[in-house]
């Protein structure tokens, strides 16, 4: 049996809902960042699938076509960012309620 | 030759810029030297520019560097381009810039004294020369763009750096959102530009776009009408152009609109002109710097750049806005009291003139008279600005009176510059202060235009008709304005008694000022000409004669009409006369029947404020109401119906409850407030909750397209038998290129594979 | 591990790569599942560490092996230490339990395994290709293309990238800043 694209769709599909099954479980903000996480990976796994056995082939100006890795490297980098506002946010959070329980999180609700 | 004026122009680039960095970064170790530092810096970028003048070899224009910022284009041929760029136009702008900022500099010294935020205003001020030599020496427009919105910041900044005040703080936010408005229409120009020309000929200076450098203009109208006649921007745009019923010139009109649009935002002209006036609660050398050499020349000189693309009926536009723009400011010149206003009204009517000269096509006397109403213009706020220093911040005319004899220079200085703005010469000589020489050329250019277009279109000749009439008004409302400041008895004691004339480093830069106002426009007046050729050239204007040329059917008529020289003497004197000892002959005039309305809405600045007010507010307060409708109505009806129901149901339950079993009331009571809560945590804020709406709504997606596999939606499919495999559905994918029509099965069209093979044609 | 680069993916002598596929993709897909039913916020962050190093393995076998560097440096050396610092600053245990109420667990597990199952029915019925058009050849796939795209077709992209990083330094310091200052100033009062 040879490996194919479905492979590491499957396997991308397996973490998203791991992912989502976190976000949806937690109370812990830090758990949630964790759960988005997990699907930050999930659609890195398909972007480079995609390119890596799909998407096979230079673009006219000679480059090789990249364009998921590409777009990996900026998933990367915006989950570094992503996480480093999260975890401020949380500190501050965390120094207003003491918990960083987000159901607690609910002071403007109507 | 190029090097050294590249090494200059940087130079004289970098100074201003670096001011701004070492006074906002070392503000502190510098403190009360700031003032001085940011002179000298300025100082030396203006010897920069006079040397590069002097290096200057011919008219032509040279790119001193230019590199390829971003790929535009999917072939890689079409570059964003950064870089600097000169002609002789760039060469004279540069060293009236620097110049004048300099000077604005110097007296700012004198003026901010003593201002608890002083470095941080010569970091502002420095900020804001840089970002206009950035407008001057752009090779592209994107470039220029850049420059422009820093030139908007900077002013923002600077209209409200007294910005505990409530009054600047109204101002500069009025100044930021008008220019927006005309900004919007600048990108639309820009989009419109790119568009129509497919990227390749986007403003890239070695395009020629905004040079004045005829052959490149040629070459890329000329581009533009082979694309048109090949039929590509029909074919890319065809079902737009059919409907606007343009063709590349319509668009060619819309775009050069647009990009005047941003020029009528920055350069106040009609109807985006309010923001002006309001501008003067800023510091007085502000408005010196803003009114002169660096905002409101931005606009002109953006328009002079981008003329080449102007077609006649854009110009047409431009013309009667600039129109509009010089008798409206002219009138309420001569009905204001604040003497800063009188100057800003003034300052939009001069606007008016080069807006108008540039729609009439004399190019090279818009510029001309920019530089030279830089120069006197810069120098009137700089007197104002001691004038009310002296008076204690007293800006009223009708307190002033009779400063005259406590501060000559500062009234010389004042006075030289009214007779330059009045266009003053001696009569039947060509011997004249700067004003004669730009303004003269103007009007000569508009009556070429007026006669021109007379014959076609009967309200033509108020198109040289209305300068002139502003050309008489100028020295009237001057006048008033120097009378009412200097001469007759002192009409507030308290106002005059303090009075003194202005400390050196305020008195020079007036008076260095003063001696440019009388002399630049006999110095520039063959160069800005010679400039001008090119453009005059390219765009087919009939390059019309100078001054001492006879037999130019314009000319000869605005000298006739000017009186040879002498037309200046009249309004200028009628004025002095009048204005003598105060108002009170003029404001019986306006008391009367006849004048007292127009007087009236002179006074409110033709209500436009009002009106934008009105007009804005009132949009806003109608969504509002809206809003406020569909809340009301429709949301808190049905949840209230939603309330009603559960309520009427709860009761009857509990009745029922009661009646029969009293032990289930508590247990319904208990579902109630249970299913209360599970609808709460909807709307509560709740992370976890928003996720899990999201994610049953995928979910949902997920099983309708799902649900399209079941062999039930297969039978109605057409064409399952071509492939073989079932056809979920078939889609044209001509958003791509036009042409390419597929259709296949869901495996086949997701267009993950680069593969042609895979999408039958 | 150099050898088994991503040529062999797809090729008749790939059983080394489709070992090394299982592999990563159980380290990855049970860490990730394990994640979920664990009740310890540390726990948490060590079956992450796992899964994030084996979608390293994934992209790796995938050829790109600058991305899975990338991966472990950023991922499991950055935003994984953010992580547990952040436990560790946020809660005065940091074995702290995060257990989720058995309701909410059952009902993330149900709908996490529909959505799952869902996927895998629309990617099989998907067809999609098998394997690679063509074994891709190394020098096209280099590190210097990488950075030759990020710097001209991907210019825009890239700067934007860089312009929020230096929101985001900004902006966390500026929040943070501002929770010190608090803090001095219960401090200062406290004291008082």
């Amino acid at each position: 049996m040879m490996i194919g694209l479905a492979h590491f769709v499957i396997l991308s599909a397996i973490l998203a809902a791991a992912g989502i099954a976190v976000m949806l479980t937690r109370r812990n903000a830090l758990g949630i960042l964790i759960g988005v996480e997990l699907l930050l990976n999930a659609g890195g796994i398909n972007f480079v699938a995609f390119n890596r056995l799909a998407h096979v082939g230079t673009a006219p100006d000679g480059a090789p076509l990249m364009d998921g890795v590409v777009f990996t490297f900026f998933i990367i980098v915006l989950a570094a960012a992503e996480a480093a506002v999260a975890l401020a946010i949380f500190l501050n959070y965390y120094n207003t309620f003491r918990s960083i329980d987000v159901d607690r999180a609910s002071e403007l609700k109507g | 030759m190029d090097e050294t004026i590249l090494t200059l122009l940087v130079l004289a680039m970098l100074m201003p810029l670096a001011g701004t960095v070492l006074l906002l970064c070392a503000g502190r170790m510098i403190g009360d030297r700031a003032g001085w530092v940011a002179t000298s810096l300025l100082g030396f970028s203006f010897l920069c520019c006079v040397t590069i003048w002097g290096m200057w070899p011919d008219r032509g224009h040279r790119v001193l560097a230019l590199y390829n910022w971003l790929p535009i284009t999917a072939d890689g041929a079409g570059f964003l381009e950064v870089g600097l760029f000169l002609d002789s136009l760039g060469v004279a702008m540069m060293a009236m810039v620097s110049g004048i900022a300099a000077l604005v500099h110097l007296y700012s010294i004198g003026y901010m004294r003593g201002d608890p935020r002083y470095t941080r205003f010569f970091a502002y001020l420095s900020l804001f020369t840089f970002s206009m030599m950035g407008i001057v020496i752009s090779p592209s427009l994107i470039q220029l763009l850049v420059f422009w919105e820093l030139v908007g910041l900077t002013s923002y900044l600077l209209i409200g750096f007294w910005y505990e005040k409530r009054a600047p703080q109204l101002a500069c936010r009025k100044a930021f959102i008008m220019n927006r408005v005309g900004d919007a229409g600048f990108l639309i120009g820009l989009g419109i530009l790119f568009a129509q020309l497919g990227g390749h000929l986007l403003l890239p200076a070695t395009e020629g776009m905004l040079m004045a450098d005829g052959n490149h203009i040629k070459s890329m109208i000329g581009a533009l009408a082979a694309t048109e006649a090949a039929g590509q921007v029909a074919s890319s745009h065809a079902g737009l152009n059919d409907w606007l019923g343009l063709g590349s010139t319509g668009w060619l009109s819309l775009a050069g609109l647009g990009l005047f649009c941003g020029a009528v935002g920055k350069s106040a002209q009609f109807p985006l002109h309010t923001w002006l006036p309001d501008a003067m609660e800023g510091p007085t050398p502000v408005s010196s710097i803003v009114h002169s050499a660096t905002m409101v020349a931005a606009g002109v000189f953006l328009t002079a750049r981008i003329y080449p693309i102007l077609t006649p009926e854009a110009r047409l536009v431009i013309a009667s806005i600039g129109l509009i723009t010089l008798v409206m400011a002219a009138l309420m010149a001569l009905v204001m009291t604040d003497i800063k206003r009188v100057l800003a009204y003034s300052t939009l009517s001069q606007l008016g003139y080069m807006v108008v000269a540039l729609g009439v096509g004399a190019w090279g006397y818009a510029l001309f008279h920019l530089i030279t109403h830089a120069f006197f213009k810069c120098c009137l706020f700089q007197c104002a600005g001691s004038v009310i220093h002296a008076a204690h911040h007293e800006q009223d005319m009708r307190r002033y009176g009779g400063l005259g004899r406590k501060m000559p220079w500062t009234a010389a200085a004042f006075g030289i510059c009214v007779l330059a703005i009045s266009g003053a010469a001696i009569p039947l000589t060509t011997l004249g202060l700067s004003g004669f020489y730009s303004k003269d050329g103007i009007i000569a250019g508009a009556f070429n235009f007026g006669f021109g277009i007379s014959g076609q279109w009967a309200p033509g000749w108020l198109f040289w008709f209305l300068p002139l009439l502003v050309a008489y008004l100028t020295p009237l409302y001057m006048a008033r304005a120097f009378a009412l400041t200097f001469m007759g008895r002192p009409r507030v004691e308290s106002v005059h008694q303090h009075a003194h004339e202005a400390p050196p480093s305020m008195l020079i830069p007036q008076l260095a000022l003063a001696v440019m106002a009388i002399i630049s426009g006999w110095m520039l007046w063959k160069p800005m000409i010679e400039a001008s050729q090119p453009v005059m050239q390219v765009m087919g204007i009939q390059s019309f004669a100078w001054l001492h040329e006879p037999g130019n059917p314009g000319m000869k008529a605005a000298h006739a009409w000017l009186l040879q020289g002498a037309g200046w003497i009249i309004p200028l004197a009628f004025g002095l006369w009048w204005y003598r000892d105060g108002l009170g002959r003029a404001s019986r005039v306006a008391e009367s029947w006849a004048v007292r309305p127009i007087h009236r809405a002179l006074l409110n600045k033709l209500y436009f404020d009002v009106v934008y007010d009105r007009l804005i507010s009132g949009m806003v307060v109608a969504q509002s109401r809206i809003l406020d409708w569909i809340d009301r109505r429709i949301v808190d009806g049905l949840v209230n119906r939603t309330a009603h129901l559960g309520s009427d149901l709860a009761t009857a339950t509990g009745r029922f409850d009661r009646d029969v079993i009293d032990r289930s009331l508590d247990g319904a009571a208990e579902s109630v407030l249970q299913a209360g809560g599970v609808l709460r945590t909807t709307q509560a804020g709740r992370v976890r909750i928003y996720v899990l709406g999201i994610f049953v709504a995928i979910l949902l997606v997920l099983i309708v397209v799902l649900a399209s596999f079941l062999p039930i939606w297969r039978a109605s499919a057409p064409s399952a038998a071509a492939t073989g495999r079932p056809v979920i559905w078939t889609f044209e994918s001509d958003f791509v290129s036009g042409h390419r029509h597929a259709s296949g099965s869901l495996g086949d069209s997701i267009p993950f594979s680069a593969k042609e093979e895979s999408i039958n044609p | 591990m150099l050898l088994l680069h991503v040529q062999t993916v797809g090729s008749s002598e790939g059983w080394v790569t489709l070992v090394l596929f299982y592999l990563f993709a159980a380290l990855s897909g049970v860490s990730a599942w394990a994640l979920v039913l664990s009740p310890n916020i540390i726990r948490m962050a060590v079956y992450l560490m796992l899964t994030l190093a084996g979608v390293a393995g994934i992209y790796f076998l995938l050829g790109a092996e600058l991305l899975a560097a990338v991966q472990l440096i950023v991922y499991v050396g950055g935003v994984l230490i953010l992580i547990i610092f952040g436990v560790m600053l946020t809660s005065r245990n940091p074995y702290l339990n995060v257990a989720p109420r058995g309701g909410e667990m059952a009902l993330g597990l149900v709908l996490a395994t529909v959505l799952a199952v869902l996927l895998a029915v629309a990617v099989l019925a998907a067809g999609l290709p098998e394997a690679a058009a063509a074994a891709p050849d190394d020098d096209r796939y280099a590190v210097r293309w990488i950075g030759a795209l990020l710097l001209s077709r991907h210019l825009i992209a890239f700067e934007v990238a860089a312009v929020i990083l230096l929101i985001v330094m900004i902006g966390a310091g500026y929040l943070v800043r501002r929770r010190i200052k608090a803090n001095q100033a219960g401090a200062t009062e406290g004291r008082s």
